[in-house]
């Protein structure tokens, strides 16, 4: 059994201006431990896509299945456990709560996933170590890099050892060096954390690194876009 | 998420907008600051008002006269005797037993003939005279009108203790700030007693010596003296077992000379007034004047509670605007905390704990605040009335004020927090990507 | 909106003119009662000497008057029964039983002066006087001083009889100062007088 498996997700957005079909019959399955790119033009619906998969929206039409799990079918708090125990976010905006340090960024992660409170600390320590930000535990965000907040937000988003990692454009506010950095940390995370990634980004250098690219346009995924290192593919700006 | 847990990051999130933050505590501050110092005078105010009536004694008072009612007068607060009647155990007894009523308190008096002092305060010498004592039984002063001004009571049983009272201070030329200048001095009393000496009559004493123990404003009977009931008793015996016509050294052949009658609570005072009028005798209450500065006092609490409550609702309003651009600015931070696994309940717990932080620390503040404000008032209006040779007040912050300052400004920032928590637990957990 | 202008007015004039002082009204405390002590009482029984009569400021300067206001202690019931010219028969029907309705634990008598006038016999002076002295004992005087006339006083004919009424009562005899009377100056002599016998009425009672 894969990963993800999605079976004929339409999804529209309505407008004043009318309905926009972002998602049309789309199916989509990934495997356990793959590391999947989804490029696509602004606008394709590469993000909607990343949302349905983490849970945060609920397809209209068709199925998402995460770890076999049917996601239409659970309640709200179901779907909030869903958020915190299998799957981790890594945003591009980084979304980390200002009013807290890194550590506590990571721990409260780790608290929404109901671990004890003196399981919390140890684990966000660790995370950050091996994300190599481990000296910047006690700073706020402010005080951080792009680099090393982005790191500390994957630290965040292994809080809980989730099975399935979402990145949402995680380098699109980085600089080079920072973008390699953490498309490393990416690259290793199946490995690692034994989990399955899936990147929405246009970052064709961190594409080029992934299992498989998979391009969103018009709303249904290109099909043969081979696995490996491949030529660069979309030209949007973002998701 | 745990209530403690969202109260970490409640409270982190309110230190972290610390100019925000503190207009809004600011806000509630002055809201309760002002209902805490309006309450506190009002209510300070009506305690000084409604002792003066009582006159240190209870609002339920009622004053008994050895006289018969005069049918005009019996609604009237300073009703004006009938004919005098002889008041005794019997009738005392058929008070004792009405309804309504708490307790009955004899009162006699005696004219007393005064040699000791002999000079003023001011040093000019100072005749012999007459003044009234007034005896009651002491134990039961606090059922009785009568405050200290200065020292104390005399002991119920004490054979050599006096209290005067401002008109003793008049006659010796003092004002009541120099009342503590006549504790401690001896005086000396006599009654008299008609004696037939051959073809006339002959005033013999019955002399006491006595310490002045304390000043006392007193409105149990008319005197300058207040003795224990045993010590006037004494003396009236000693002028009654004189000679006839006892009237003309001024004691009345009653037994008793009044008695206070307290009502059970300030309502049913005219109700035992009407009973003590059918039994025959002549009352007098303040109930008008009580009634009135009473509804006059309910009207400037209302209205001192008003003005509080508006100050307090447009602080409710400012801690919703608050909160409402707080969650339209942080509806990333919500999608964010929502994707990494918070529940509806816990984004609402976490605002409305931010919304109780602020209530609270804005209570806290202000209830200390409006004691200051109504501490500096009160020390302004005692400079005043201290100046005027009047009595200053106490403030007296009552508990449930302070109490009520305190939960009532956390409770009204909690329902004030509702709507904008309730719209931070409805945001869609797909904002935390939206663009 | 015209009547709570009036009221708080009112108010504002009750809280302005209510009496008080400085340091503010407190409610009665109660003392506790304690014991009914048994306080003392002391009668004077007498005549013109003991009366007051004639002296400036008796008030103050007749002798019962000092000896009461020096000798015995706040609280002290003190009553002058003396009458000018009473005679011991006189003083013992009229005054007596005034005297024992006090209760008193101090009496004093000085008798005589109305006696002499009155041309009593010495015998019926001495009996009238023990059954006086007896009486006020018997009502529970613990002390009952009896003046002692001096040589040449007024009733110092009566002096063995007085001797006798007060050894055979248990009252004590207060020898009053021969110095004190001068027959020559009837007016500085009261005053004199008044002030020698409440020295050594004091001085006895001191005793």
């Amino acid at each position: 059994m894969g990963a993800v498996s999605v079976r004929g997700l339409t999804h529209r957005y309505t407008t004043r201006s009318g309905s926009i079909t972002v998602l049309d019959d789309l199916a989509l399955e990934v495997g356990d431990g793959e590391f999947l790119a989804l490029v696509g033009a602004s606008g394709s619906g590469k993000t909607t896509l990343l949302a349905l998969l983490g849970g945060l929206e609920r397809p209209q039409t068709g199925t998402v299945r995460v770890l076999g799990e049917e996601l239409d079918s659970l309640s709200g708090d179901g779907l909030a456990r869903f958020r915190s125990r299998t799957v981790g976010f890594v945003f591009q905006h980084f979304g980390l709560l200002d009013s807290l340090t890194a550590g506590e960024n990571v721990e409260l992660a780790c608290t929404l996933g109901g671990r004890p409170a003196a399981a919390r600390r140890r684990r966000a320590r660790e995370l950050l170590e091996r994300l190599g930000v481990g000296d910047r535990a006690g700073h706020r965000p402010v005080e951080l890099s792009g680099g090393e907040r982005q790191r500390v937000a994957i630290a965040r988003a292994l809080a809980n050892e989730p099975r399935l990692v979402l990145a949402d454009e995680p380098t699109g506010n980085l600089d080079r060096g920072s973008s390699l950095t953490v498309a490393d940390v990416l690259r290793r995370l199946p490995d690692e954390h034994a989990c399955t990634v899936v990147l929405v980004t246009h970052d064709l250098e961190l594409a080029a690194r992934a299992d498989r690219r998979l391009l969103l346009d018009n709303g249904r995924l290109a099909p043969a876009i081979s696995s490996g290192p491949a030529a660069p593919v979309g030209t949007g700006t973002g998701a | 998420m745990s209530w403690r847990d969202a109260a970490v990051l409640a409270a982190r999130s309110v230190r972290r907008r610390p100019g925000r933050t503190g207009l809004t505590i600011l806000a509630v501050a002055l809201a309760s600051a002002l209902l805490t110092a309006l309450l506190t005078i009002s209510g300070t105010a009506e305690t000084r008002v409604l002792d003066e009536l009582a006159k240190g004694g209870p609002l339920a008072g009622i004053r008994v006269a050895a006289a018969e009612p005069d049918p005009g007068q019996v609604d009237r607060d300073d009703a004006r005797p009938g004919r005098d009647k002889l008041l005794d155990d019997v009738a005392l007894n058929r008070m004792r037993r009405l309804p309504l009523v708490r307790t009955v308190v004899p009162v006699v008096s005696a004219r007393l003939f005064v040699t000791e002092p002999q000079r003023r305060s001011d040093g000019h010498p100072l005749r012999p005279f007459l003044a009234r004592a007034v005896g009651v039984d002491l134990r039961r002063a606090p059922s009785l009108p009568v405050s200290i001004l200065t020292g104390r009571l005399p002991g119920a049983n004490s054979t050599d203790e006096v209290a005067v009272t401002p008109g003793w201070l008049e006659r010796l030329h003092l004002t009541r700030a120099q009342a503590q200048r006549v504790v401690g001095d001896e005086v000396q009393v006599a009654a008299g007693r008609l004696f037939d000496e051959g073809d006339g009559q002959e005033v013999r004493g019955r002399w006491v010596r006595l310490r002045v123990v304390g000043v006392v404003a007193q409105e149990a009977g008319d005197g300058e003296l207040l003795l224990p009931i045993g010590q006037v008793r004494a003396a009236r015996r000693w002028t009654l077992a004189g000679a006839g016509q006892s009237r003309r050294l001024g004691v009345d052949p009653s037994p008793y000379n009044g008695a206070f009658v307290v009502a059970e609570g300030i309502d049913n005072v005219s109700r035992v007034r009407a009973q003590i009028t059918a039994i025959g005798y002549s009352t007098s209450a303040p109930e008008n004047l009580i009634a009135s500065v009473r509804r006059y006092l309910r009207v400037v609490e209302i209205v001192l509670t008003a003005i509080g409550a508006i100050a307090l609702v447009i602080a409710a309003i400012g801690i919703t605007n608050a909160l409402l651009a707080a969650v339209r600015e942080r509806k990333r931070e919500i999608g964010v905390l929502k994707a990494i696994g918070a529940r509806d309940r816990d984004v609402l717990r976490v605002f409305l704990l931010e919304a109780g932080v602020v209530g609270l620390a804005g209570g806290i503040l202000g209830t200390a605040v409006g004691w200051l404000i109504a501490r500096i008032v009160g020390q302004t209006v005692n400079r005043y009335l201290v100046g005027e040779g009047l009595a200053g007040v106490r403030l007296v912050l009552p508990l449930p004020v302070i109490a009520g300052g305190i939960i009532g400004s956390a409770l009204l920032a909690l329902v004030a927090g509702t709507v904008p928590a309730w719209r931070a637990a409805r945001l869609p957990a797909r904002e935390a990507v939206g663009s | 909106m015209t009547r709570l202008v009036a009221g708080l007015a009112a108010l504002a004039f009750v809280l302005a003119n209510l009496p008080g002082c400085a340091d503010g009204r407190k409610a009665p405390t109660v003392l506790p009662a304690g014991p009914r002590k048994q306080r003392a009482v002391f009668v004077v029984i007498g005549g013109r000497e003991s009366s007051g009569s004639g002296i400036d400021d008796a008030l103050h300067k007749a002798w019962p008057q000092i000896v009461f206001g020096s000798q015995f202690p706040n609280g002290t019931v003190y009553v002058n029964l003396a009458r000018n010219d009473t005679t011991v028969a006189e003083a013992k029907v009229e005054q007596t039983p005034l005297a024992i309705e006090q209760r008193p634990t101090v009496a004093t008598v000085w008798l005589g002066e109305g006696d002499d006038d009155a041309g009593t016999a010495p015998a019926q002076f001495g009996s009238d006087l023990r059954i006086l002295l007896a009486e006020l004992r018997r009502a529970g005087a613990a002390r009952v001083l009896v003046a002692f006339p001096p040589p040449g006083a007024p009733g110092s004919r009566f002096a063995s009889e007085i001797a006798t009424a007060a050894r055979s009562t248990g009252a004590e005899l207060v020898p009053l100062s021969a110095r004190a009377w001068d027959p020559h100056a009837p007016r500085t002599r009261q005053a004199t007088v008044q002030a020698a016998a409440a020295a050594e009425l004091g001085r006895a009672l001191k005793r």
